[in-house]
């Protein structure tokens, strides 16, 4: 079908981005500019900015400026601007998918998916009067003394986000940030944030107070410029590890409140009861959905004891069967990766596993896509991964799986437990017994049983332990209410 | 036309579009052909139901639920190949009931693979199908 199924592009070039700061979209101060290319077709579709430290501070400025008029806005007509934003988002969604689609890779289902939560994130934080609400209690200090809680507002808080997910990780972060009577920065990920322009275009349109939401692209020394500002109070973020680490100490070294989430190495395990074909099924969508280009992805696979050969089969058999190509064609199940650079990162691991010792059951490093020129890696299986080999350590960022066998589920959970990575697991099965001890045992944030994207809808916890997330209190949820507001406690006594 | 590739939730949705913008063309079309009060007013309301249809389908399209998207398989593309071009007043009204026949089967058909996804999708779909079940029916059962 090809071209007959090939959705249009919302526009072939989308300029130089621009700051929307102080409710005013501007030309940022920035030297220098990098192109953004489609990563399905390697052409350029805009030019990104690199913002400076004093295009930084203006936003801080700004940001500043219009807080203390907003934190007086009562919660519900702070809540009736995201109900605007919410609708307009609706009006837009096709738009924002297609973007998402053409800039990040993702394919349009995966898209629209996207752009659903970013949505059900606003729709959450529309809540707020009763999500911000402090508890009191009567005589609580003693006779005659009432005592209660507040929660109130900070200042200005700033997001970084990851390319994955140009559209929703930050609306893990502002919609409650805002709603709760902060300010925000918005600092989208260089490599693909045209979707972000967009939605601050819808922003403005929503009507929010100059000053309330700003965005403000750029890479490194935005970033640091926004971790060393006096005057931000607390920092989200979303990326790699390495990254999450570094910002939680540099941000933390300045006072601030710091949420950051890190990389992943997600353990799929698939016991003998388990209802293979089902899970086949859900496993290649954990795996290869988003090129595997997720935090939340499957890059691990353990067949525990007799399950493990027709696991493997059917397993390698899906995943060849996945048909790539541009996101935008909507017969196609998986998109290019971000970047030249990520492929090439992408087919070292996959030349390593070899070396290694890896058995390449499905090698993606010879995929070719008719009449793209992007940066596509094929669905990969390597078999007969030890869990000393670095395929099964580090992590890949890329449609590549690792099979592994194990004995039993005791040797998974001690295979899970001794990753340094805790973002998510998942187990199929037909026992309680075994989900259940898996749920309790296993050291990763977001448990999947029966399920491999085990992504938290907007009124939970986005979780993740040990060097997948840095900090005390997630994104999203009453996690969120709570990282966005400081408590204020209140004894009362009338004399 | 050539067999739908039917591969994914939004290639089910883009094929269900494309079949409702064919079904709309084909019954407007068909109102200037057909004689007779009764099947003119049937036809007429056979080309609304679709329109409204498409609505639905684009509202169905953006509730997408990403956590469970996966691979569609066991559909095949060569049971819902439609004919809707425009038809001379002999053989009209039975290419209508062929498009609802075929509408009915993808739909119904469909429906089951759409639950595992979506249920406001597999919700739809069922209604989309039994519609058209019924619409063949009366295509076929009325006056020429």
């Amino acid at each position: 079908m090809g071209e007959a199924t090939l959705l249009p592009e919302v526009k072939a070039h989308y300029g130089d981005l621009q700051n929307y700061v102080g409710g005013e979209w501007r030309t940022p101060r920035a030297t220098e500019w990098l192109e953004d290319t489609n990563p399905a077709t390697g052409q350029g579709i805009g030019r990104v900015p690199l913002s400076t430290k004093d295009d930084v501070d203006e936003a801080v400025q700004a940001a500043l400026a219009a807080w203390e008029e907003w934190r007086e806005t009562p919660p519900l007509s702070r809540a009736r601007y995201l109900f605007t934003l919410r609708d307009l988002m609706e009006q837009r969604f096709e738009d924002l998918s297609r973007v998402i689609a053409q800039d990040n890779g993702k394919t349009i289902d995966e898209a629209r998916g996207e752009v659903r939560r970013a949505i059900e994130n606003v729709e959450t934080a529309c809540g707020i009067p009763s999500l911000m609400m402090g508890y009191s209690l009567e005589d609580g200090a003693a006779a005659g003394i009432d005592e209660e809680v507040l929660y109130q507002p900070l200042g200005v808080f700033a997001g970084i986000s990851p390319f994955n997910f140009p559209a929703m990780v930050q609306f893990w972060f502002w919609p409650y940030a805002v709603a709760t009577g902060n300010v925000w920065i918005s600092k989208p990920s260089e490599q693909d944030p045209i979707v972000q322009t967009l939605i601050f275009e819808l922003i403005e349109k929503a009507g929010f107070p100059p000053g309330v939401v700003n965005l403000v692209n750029g890479a490194k020394d935005t970033v640091n410029a926004i971790l060393d500002h006096p005057d931000v109070k607390g920092v989200s973020f979303v990326g790699s590890s390495a990254v999450a680490k570094l910002i939680y100490s540099r941000a933390a070294a300045s006072g601030k409140r710091v949420q950051a989430g890190g990389g992943a190495k997600n353990v799929l395990v698939v016991m003998p009861d388990a209802k293979l074909d089902k899970a086949i099924s859900n496993m290649i969508s954990s795996c290869y959905g988003c090129a595997g280009e997720r935090c939340l992805a499957g890059s691990v696979v353990v067949g525990v004891g007799d399950v493990h050969v027709p696991l493997r089969e059917k397993f390698t058999d899906a995943a060849s069967r996945l048909k790539v190509g541009y996101g935008l064609d909507e017969t196609v199940q998986m998109g290019p990766v971000i970047s030249r650079t990520h492929q090439q990162r992408v087919f070292g691991f996959i030349d390593k596993g070899e070396e290694e010792g890896a058995d390449v059951a499905l090698d993606g490093r010879e995929v070719k896509v008719s009449g793209y020129n992007g940066y596509f890696v094929g669905p990969t299986v390597l078999d007969g991964v030890t869990p000393d080999m670095t395929v099964a350590k580090e992590e890949i960022f890329g449609p590549v799986v690792s099979l592994f066998e194990a004995d039993g589920l005791d040797d998974v959970i001690d295979l899970i437990n001794r990753s340094p990575y805790g973002n998510a697991a998942s187990i199929y099965t037909s026992s309680g017994k075994a989900a259940r001890e898996f749920r309790y045992r296993v050291r990763a944030g977001n448990i999947g049983i029966n399920l491999g994207v085990a992504a938290p809808m907007a009124y939970f916890p986005f979780s993740g332990m040990k060097n997948s997330f840095f900090g005390d209190l997630h994104p999203q949820g009453r996690d969120a209410i709570r990282f966005f507001t400081e408590s204020k406690v209140v004894i009362t006594r009338w004399l | 036309m050539d067999p739908p590739e039917l591969t994914n939730f939004g290639s089910l949705v883009r094929f269900a579009l494309s079949l409702e913008d064919a079904a709309v063309s084909f019954f407007e079309g068909l109102a200037t052909v057909v004689m007779g009060e009764e099947l003119q007013g049937l036809v007429r309301e056979l080309a609304d139901q679709h329109r409204q249809r498409r609505k639905v389908l684009e509202q169905t399209r953006a509730r997408v639920n990403e956590m469970i998207l996966e691979p569609i398989s066991g559909l095949d593309g060569g049971r819902y190949v439609f004919d809707a071009g425009p038809a001379d007043r002999t053989e009209a009204t039975a290419r209508g009931v062929s498009l609802e026949e075929t509408a009915a089967r993808f739909y119904s058909e469909s429906a089951t693979v759409a639950k595992a996804l979506l249920a406001e999708a597999a919700r739809a779909f069922r209604k989309f199908g039994e519609d058209s079940a019924r619409n063949a029916v009366r295509l076929r059962m009325a006056p020429r």
